[in-house]
């Protein structure tokens, strides 16, 4: 039960009231509050909260956090706070809301709370720094052909269903293992669907490092908008503590959805697709706040963001996704078709951008990056050929048996990431057709292998291949130590 | 309409008394409905009558004189115990002289203030009660 008494000394220290003259929900006309700023937290004497949305010349409108309407004629009164996350170490391994309330989990914390602001001014151009390391994921697909860098804004695009989520889980999990510090928005997320992010974090060990900022459709559209900024809030808080950290806003769409709902509702001229006018300028801001930076202390922290989005039916050329795609440093393309053919993560590589990812790779596997990429479109082009029957040549018969090789080496079903050198060490070895086994379990035997035996076996050997410079200098070297390949991947002749 | 309203002030000093007058505009629009305007007189008194008359020409006129009604500023005096008629239209009006604006006073009756009073004018809330000062000594003491 709120206490009436707070908020009447709550107006008494700041000296101004205001009352609902019209409530349009999750919208409400105030009047009075001449002091109020924009982004600023108020509070109805009914207790609940809200934030100024809009100035006018004679009210206020005011965006409701909770999910109560407010009657007409109930007093209101500013915070003098702008619209905040309470932060604590403690809530990671925590649900909390955009508020930072504790939704699964203890509701004790220790030290100190402190509230970050969501919506802040983005980085100066001058604190900004090149995209120099990159993001391991395990996902071999995204390390080798891919690569995502720390600081990088990489959006994952795809329709429904086209396991976008696994793919995130699986970036998250190895993000947290390597000591990043990760934040998951769930924006207006069924609650089932949160449960199962939340399952996947506790059963691989890493939720104590996760904070998991999440709100489901039933809440107010103001607070589902203010998602994906509290998690940012709470990365660039970790960025300048010195930790690399990696925000995912899943999903855009949905975000863009909500925040359509509330803008017409207060009155704002619908733009394209209904949208307000400003949702480029939203997500613009909102992702702007990723990149590496050096807040002056000479050290480089890095901000990534992983936004998802839904492109109904595979379109990419709607709006938001062409908004999103233009604010992003490239994006995953998540196939259906290759989906529904079992390839997974069926990420469309020819469809697929990254433009920071590249330059934070080292030499050889920029080579093997751009050798395998050419081999993947051939390979595309001659299966399409190969379908009309006519009888293959021995050249088109290799370069089909080594593209199919290379697609089931691609695919990754298994929860578990998988190490980049393991990747080259397998990739060598099928590109010298030392390897032909066409199933996915005996390629995870030699990865198995390969982690296993390597630092015991030939510990500089790691530091010897990612030092050479291109693929056929390092089938060269593979097949001149052969015999040691052979026996860190307990393979036989 | 501003000339109107400023001869209007001395029936118009409390928000009681403007709910009155903007419910009897509001059932001369309902009941009349039409661009005639010589039956006001059901509505008003003759001294209102008087001053009408002089502006209200048009169906038209009515309708903008409810909304420039509307917005004129409220300023709410709460205080600790019930005022007798001759207290209330002394505070009105000596308050009304204070604020040399044009606004219509509201005097609520709070007896947890215990004594003093709580002002709300235009978004701005002071608190001048005995109760205020209690909580906040109390505050500072704790």
């Amino acid at each position: 039960m709120f206490d009436a008494t707070y908020f009447d000394n709550m107006i008494r220290s700041v000296g101004e009231i205001g009352y609902v003259t019209e409530t349009k929900f999750p919208i409400a006309v105030t009047n009075g509050l001449p002091g109020a700023r924009l982004n600023e937290m108020v509070l109805f004497e009914s207790g609940d909260l809200g934030y100024v949305f809009s100035l006018e010349p004679d009210s206020v409108q005011v965006a409701i956090l909770n999910k109560h309407k407010i009657p007409v004629g109930t007093r209101v009164t500013r915070t003098n706070k702008k619209m905040s996350y309470s932060f604590n170490e403690s809530n990671a391994g925590k649900v909390t809301n955009p508020l930072g309330e504790i939704l699964v989990g203890d509701q004790s914390y220790d030290g100190e709370m402190i509230d970050l602001s969501m919506f802040v001014d983005i980085p100066p151009l001058i604190s900004r720094r090149n995209v120099k390391d990159q993001l391991v994921t395990g996902i071999t697909t995204i390390d080798l052909l891919i690569p995502i860098g720390q600081g990088q804004r990489e959006l994952l695009i795809g329709d429904r269903r086209t396991g976008k989520r696994p793919v995130v889980l699986q970036i998250c999990n190895n993000a947290a293992k390597a000591g990043i510090k990760v934040v998951f928005a769930a924006v207006g997320q069924n609650n089932a669907d949160i449960h199962i992010v939340r399952k996947f974090f506790e059963d691989n060990g890493v939720f104590e490092h996760i904070h998991l900022v999440a709100t489901s459709p039933l809440d107010s559209p103001c607070m589902i908008y203010c998602t994906p900024f509290s998690a940012m809030a709470i990365a660039e808080h970790y960025c300048r503590q010195g930790f690399n950290s990696l925000v995912i806003v899943e999903d855009l769409t949905t975000h863009a959805q909500f925040y359509r709902e509330f803008s017409l509702v207060s009155g704002r001229l619908p733009g394209r697709e209904s949208y307000p006018g400003d949702i480029f300028y939203t997500h613009a801001h909102l992702l702007e706040r990723a990149g590496t930076f050096d807040f002056g202390d000479g050290k480089e922290v890095s901000l990534t963001c992983l936004p998802l989005l839904h492109s109904p039916e595979g379109d990419i050329s709607t709006y938001i996704a062409t908004n999103s795609i233009g604010i992003t440093d490239g994006h995953l393309f998540f196939d259906k078709e290759r989906y529904l053919r079992g390839v997974i993560p069926p990420i469309h590589i020819a469809l697929s951008v990254t433009r920071a990812g590249k330059q934070t790779q080292p030499q050889i596997l920029r080579d093997i990056n751009r050798t395998v990429t050419t081999f993947l479109s051939e390979y595309e082009a001659t299966k399409s050929f190969s379908s009309f029957g006519s009888e293959m040549s021995d050249s088109v018969k290799e370069t089909m048996d080594k593209g199919d090789l290379i697609t089931t080496f691609l695919r990754q079903n298994e929860p578990g990431g998988h190490s980049i050198i393991g990747d080259v060490i397998l990739l060598s070895l099928i590109w010298n057709k030392l390897f032909v086994d066409n199933t996915l379990d005996a390629m995870k035997v030699v990865r198995i292998s390969i982690d296993k035996n390597l630092q015991q076996l030939a510990p500089e050997m790691q530091v010897k291949i990612l030092s050479i410079k291109n693929f056929n200098d390092l089938n060269k070297y593979i097949t001149d130590n052969l015999d040691l390949v052979l026996q860190i991947c307990e393979l036989k002749k | 309409m501003k000339e109107l309203l400023q001869e209007l002030v001395p029936y118009l000093k409390t928000k009681d008394a403007m709910s009155y007058f903007v419910n009897r505009i509001d059932t001369a629009i309902l009941e009349l409905s039409s661009s005639d305007v010589t039956h006001l007189d059901n509505y008003f008194t003759l001294k209102e009558m008087g001053t009408l008359t002089k502006y209200i020409i048009s169906f038209d006129d009515l309708k903008k004189l409810r909304e420039e009604l509307m917005q004129i500023p409220v300023i709410t005096i709460k205080i600790a115990f019930r005022p007798s008629a001759y207290f209330e239209s002394m505070l009105t009006d000596s308050i009304l002289r204070a604020v040399k604006e044009f606004c219509v006073v509201q005097i609520v009756f709070d007896h947890h203030l215990l004594g003093g009073a709580v002002v709300d004018f235009k978004g701005r809330y002071r608190d001048y009660s005995v109760s205020g000062a209690i909580n906040e000594w109390r505050r500072r003491k704790i």
